[in-house]
């Protein structure tokens, strides 16, 4: 008896474990009309950078011209900055989880605040770009500029908004939806991941 | 601390560093040395940039979005698009140069 | 004559006897009007006016005035002066479904159907007039020709901001609502929408490239999404239709109900 009990045990442990393990791997973050938006949209922004590519290829030199008047500095201080801010929501997203409320909404303010620094940087920087004049000959470039910044400028804006609308959740809703929460942080590491690439394209390639 | 105990953390690590690598690689030497500034195709930067980026990219969906804990068909979509984004770019830029 | 109530089944607007005994009637009569009107259009954009896709901005003078003269331009216009008010019966229908939302300011759904009727005259009419002049009096000058050419397609390709606010406003609206009216997803789809139309910015300073008026992504993708997601608002709004309880109408009960 003691041998069949011992291997029936061993089974039921091993199944519950893969089964945990099944349900574990075969969940996503939040909601799916968000991933539905998410796919969509990362989708969207590929057709542009090809085109930015194609064109770019049409003309280097212009591209480069255009390339070299941004500053590659405040591109690089900007990513820091909304990768700190993802980091920050997704300690929110954890705390969440663990039930920590008030820890929560501390990272989610935090890592807003990250992302307000951002747009008021990306403001400060067009500012200095329009004021100083535009290079002439890289027309071509700078529409590519602020077409991808402005755009990516909405999703942040956009993304400020969720992170909002998350946040009245914590505050209001006891116990707060944990799948609202996942699909705001998705949301606002998808708007992390489209300047990680805008940045690599329009700052740094050569 | 409790930071240091959480892999996130690493994972911001890893990305602030390769966001400094790719941003010395870019324009780093022109700024950092005083040099006039780089008016060249440079097909081995622009790779090396192009693919950190992706490589930052993967990190982000799979640790931040918690892709890799994601059902397989989430994990295969954004792992063909990432390779689609990678290709596509390169390929456009060593076509046209 | 109580037993004999004939109480319709809640949620079906098909279970009733006649087609005039259909509550739900002007609801339907309107839907059907939209497909009927999107074929109109592409009747009167794609085969008769050439208008979409629109030819190049950098379009050579004689090209104009042979764009500009066509008589089945002047036939797709007087099409178009005739019957872009159908697309009131489709704003209509969409203003009945969004006044079901619960949770929503009304000041969302009057701002969309505001937005909507301002937005049909940069986007569909100024152009179909314009584009009129050049048949209507072909002896005009190739240059004023080329003038209202340009300002034809502008019009049509550049009337950005009203459509970009009717997009925010029914996102909003989407997420807001407690009842569902609409899936969540069509919300996101807007918000794509959006984004392609912002995207036709570029219009009004580039003459080649992807962000001239007949660019690949100041045209051809907006359109493509544009055709999509109107696809899916009116997939939507069939179901939304097809749900409606029957007692939310109102109606008063016909005698043979009481």
């Amino acid at each position: 008896m003691i041998p069949q009990e011992t291997a029936e045990a061993m089974l039921n442990g091993s199944e519950a474990a893969r089964g945990q393990e099944i349900q574990f791997r075969s969940r996503y973050p939040g909601q799916s009309a968000m991933w539905f938006f998410v796919i969509g949209d990362l989708w969207i922004f590929t057709c542009y950078f090809a085109c930015y590519m194609f064109d770019r290829g049409q003309n280097p030199e212009a591209f480069l011209r255009g390339q070299q008047t941004l500053s590659q500095g405040i591109g690089a201080f900007n990513t820091i900055l909304l990768l700190t801010s993802s980091l920050l929501v997704a300690f929110c997203v954890q705390a969440v989880r663990a039930g920590a409320i008030a820890q929560a909404k501390r990272w989610l303010l935090l890592g807003g605040g990250c992302g307000v620094a951002f747009l008021l940087i990306k403001a400060a920087e067009w500012y200095i770009k329009i004021s100083a004049g535009l290079p002439a000959g890289a027309d071509d470039f700078f529409v590519y500029y602020f077409m991808f910044t402005g755009l990516h400028f909405l999703h942040v804006s956009l993304g400020l908004v969720i992170l909002t609308l998350v946040f009245r959740e914590l505050k209001t809703v006891k116990p707060p939806q944990t799948a609202f929460v996942e699909s705001g942080a998705t949301y606002w590491h998808m708007v992390d991941l489209l300047w990680i690439i805008i940045f690599a394209l329009l700052y740094l390639m050569r | 601390m409790a930071l240091l105990r959480n892999s996130l953390t690493y994972v911001w690590l890893f990305l602030v560093v390769t966001t400094l690598v790719s941003w010395w690689l870019g324009a780093g030497r022109s700024v950092m040395g005083g040099e006039a500034p780089v008016l060249a195709l440079d097909f081995t930067v622009t790779v090396g940039i192009i693919l950190i980026a992706v490589v930052k990219t993967r990190f982000v969906i799979w640790h931040f979005m918690e892709v890799r804990h994601g059902p397989a068909w989430l994990r295969w979509i954004c792992d063909s698009w990432l390779v689609f984004l990678a290709v596509t770019v390169v390929a456009l830029y060593q076509y046209n140069s | 004559m109580t037993g004999a109530v004939l109480v319709p089944a809640s949620g079906s607007g098909t279970a009733t006897k006649g087609f005039f005994d259909n509550p739900k009637l002007d609801q339907w009569i309107c839907f059907w009007s939209i497909p009927v009107f999107y074929t109109l259009f592409g009747v009167i954009f794609v085969l008769l006016g050439r208008i979409m896709p629109p030819p190049t901005p950098t379009l050579s003078t004689a090209g104009i005035v042979a764009f500009m003269t066509s008589p089945n331009l002047s036939l797709a216009v007087v099409l178009l002066a005739l019957s872009l008010g159908m697309y009131a019966l489709n704003s209509g229908l969409m203003l009945t479904q969004m006044k079901r939302m619960e949770g929503v300011s009304p000041v969302l759904r009057y701002a969309y159907i505001a937005v909507l009727g301002v937005g049909g005259l940069p986007g569909c009419l100024f152009p179909g007039y314009m584009f009129a002049l050049g048949a209507f009096r072909p002896e005009y000058d190739p240059e004023i020709l080329a003038m209202l050419y340009d300002l034809g397609f502008l019009c049509f390709v550049g009337s950005l901001g009203c459509f970009v606010i009717q997009y925010v406003v029914f996102t909003i609206a989407v997420f807001l609502d407690k009842r569902g009216i609409f899936p969540k997803w069509l919300g996101y789809f807007s918000i794509w929408t959006l984004v392609t139309e912002l995207v036709a910015t570029p219009v009004f300073v580039m003459q080649t490239g992807p962000y001239a008026w007949d660019g690949l992504l100041s045209f051809y993708q907006g359109t493509v999404i544009w055709v999509a997601w109107q696809t899916c608002v009116t997939i939507c709004l069939f179901r939304a239709i097809k749900s409606q309880p029957v007692e939310e109408l109102g109606l008063p009960l016909r005698p043979d109900e009481i």
